[in-house]
């Protein structure tokens, strides 16, 4: 009797539905007032073969899957910008051997022993090897930064691709959603697949009605709605900015802020151009100060010197060259005293002589360095951090979805007492270190 | 630098406790504090010698964390209790976000 069991089913199944309505809205009822309290909604889903069942979901749980979201998409930035600075970071050494600081170094004790001997042709031609190892020095370090900034661009369109294949994803969700509503109702799946996304960048997804969902990117672009993904696109052209697109062309670069999208634009369009123009105006600096001393003294013909270095702008790291000049025309000598030592004197003086924003090119190159040194790490704890907030988060997350949402109202000013008293005991800790700090400055 | 070590010991505790931030997590938490408060206060009284720096640097490293995690917690707790909702106890609606699809569509 196939027919009188279902009808039966279908009687149960809205009376437990009726029976949970009830509850949830009583629940509603009783608490409408109460400050911070979260209304539970009811959701009727349509099943052919079960009748109507009901369920009571509420918002907070999309804001726990938020939460969660968010800080999967701060963690994506910062792994991303820590992968990129790590290697940005490899050329721009500061320990012993490092090629620029031991160059400089090489370079003016070269020109420190020329002084002791400026006639020696083997000090002399020491000189010349000593300023073609720190132009390769440059060079390398120019290279370093040009290759991660390619791999920060490859970074770039990895990132667009994977944001328009998850967005598809999603959109064959909304499909079903529409073909069958509440047969494809968001399961773990779905959200694993918004999980991902943010790890791209950021999002901000919207159920309709329809129980379709619209995800935004930086909470203005469309990525999906309904049963349309609209691609995004990049242009990562090597010498310009790296920017994003919106699937009609419009430039949603500064959009795309979070996610490891946002942290492999960071790296290309701000902190690698920044240790690029530092890197050149060093090698630039480094190349002006020396010539421009050999040219104020003589060679052991007696005419002017010449150049030692050459480069080309804007690139004046990864050009920058020994001229190859001969070591006789090494001006070691000032023109009021050929054959002296006068002007090997000046350029080893160069070495602690303030050449570029008022330090020296060795102290130059040591805050560049260090600079570079400064954002890895930051880098790298705010990762640190990110790891554990997302932790926290899926932790708090899951310990929801067991919770009364009664009680959880309730609660809440008890949290915030607890709050209260942790955040002043930090706020006392973070006094006293910055005291025991100060003692030791 | 026995006191840092057994401060950041204690930082470090906070940390794990914050991690899973219960209401009796939250008050652990405070107690830890607390205890790291003391320590400090008595590496503070003994005078602070050159080259503990990098200890006491690592220690605010842990308090930044830990002030982070609580940040969250509350914000999540907070959250959820409002989210989606007005103070009458209705739906609320995100008007900027339909506005701005309202302009796309």
């Amino acid at each position: 009797m196939p027919g009188i069991t279902d009808a039966l089913i279908s009687s149960a199944n809205h009376l437990r539905g009726l029976e949970r309505s009830m509850s949830v809205i009583q629940s509603n009822v009783a608490n409408a007032s109460t400050p911070g309290y979260a209304r539970r909604e009811i959701v009727g889903v349509e099943s052919p073969s079960n009748g109507e069942t009901v369920r009571d979901i509420s918002s907070r749980d999309e804001y726990a899957e938020h939460a969660v979201r968010r800080q999967i998409s701060s963690f994506g930035r910062f792994d991303q910008l820590y992968s990129m600075l790590r290697l940005a970071e490899s050329g721009f050494g500061v320990g012993e051997g490092a090629a620029i600081p031991s160059g400089l170094d090489n370079l003016f004790n070269a020109f420190t022993a020329l002084a002791a001997n400026p006639n020696d042709a083997r000090m002399r031609q020491v000189v010349l090897d000593r300023a073609a190892q720190l132009a390769r020095g440059f060079n390398g370090a120019a290279r370093t930064l040009s290759e991660t900034a390619g791999e920060s661009r490859r970074q770039v369109t990895a990132a667009v691709e994977s944001i328009n294949r998850l967005a598809a994803e999603i959109r064959d969700f909304n499909i079903k959603q529409r073909e069958l509503p509440g047969a494809s109702a968001p399961d773990s799946g779905l959200y694993a697949t918004l999980e991902q996304l943010s790890g791209f960048v950021d999002i901000q997804m919207i159920r309709q009605n329809d129980g379709t969902l619209t995800v935004l990117l930086g909470g203005q672009t469309p990525l999906v709605t309904g049963d349309r993904a609209f691609p995004i696109s990049a242009n990562v052209t090597a010498g310009t900015a790296a920017t994003v697109h919106d699937a009609g062309g419009a430039d949603i670069t500064a959009l795309a802020r979070g996610g490891r999208l946002g942290g492999a634009l960071e790296a290309v369009n701000q902190f690698l151009p920044r240790y690029q123009a530092g890197l050149d105006q060093l090698a630039q600096g480094v190349a002006d100060a020396v010539n421009t001393a050999l040219a104020a003294g003589v060679d052991t013909a007696g005419n002017p010197g010449a150049a030692l270095f050459t480069y080309q702008l804007p690139n004046a790291a990864a050009t920058l060259s020994f001229t190859g000049i001969g070591a006789a025309q090494l001006a070691a000598a000032s023109p009021a005293a050929p054959g002296g030592n006068a002007n090997a004197l000046a350029l080893a003086a160069l070495q602690v002589a303030p050449a570029i924003n008022g330090l020296t090119l060795a102290g130059f190159y040591g805050t560049l360095a260090a600079g570079a040194g400064r954002d890895v790490a930051e880098a790298r704890d705010s990762r640190d951090l990110q790891t554990q907030l997302v932790a926290q988060a899926r932790a708090q997350r899951s310990e929801l979805s067991g919770v009364s949402l009664d009680e959880e109202a309730i609660r809440l000013v008890e949290y915030q007492r607890a709050y209260q008293a942790a955040a002043k005991m930090v706020s006392v800790l973070d006094e006293l270190t910055q005291v025991a700090l100060n003692m030791i400055r | 630098v026995k006191l840092l070590a057994e401060a950041r010991a204690g930082m470090e505790r906070v940390i794990a406790l914050l991690e899973q931030p219960t209401l009796e997590a939250l008050e652990a938490s405070e107690r830890e504090l607390s205890g790291a408060v003391r320590l400090i206060q008595q590496f503070n009284s003994n005078g602070a010698k050159p080259g503990h720096e990098a200890e006491i640097q690592a220690l605010r490293k842990d308090l930044r964390r830990a002030g982070a995690l609580l940040r969250q917690a509350w914000a999540f707790r907070a959250g959820i209790g409002q989210a989606g909702y007005s103070r009458r106890g209705e739906l609320a609606v995100d008007t900027a976000a339909l506005s701005r699809i309202a302009l796309e569509g």
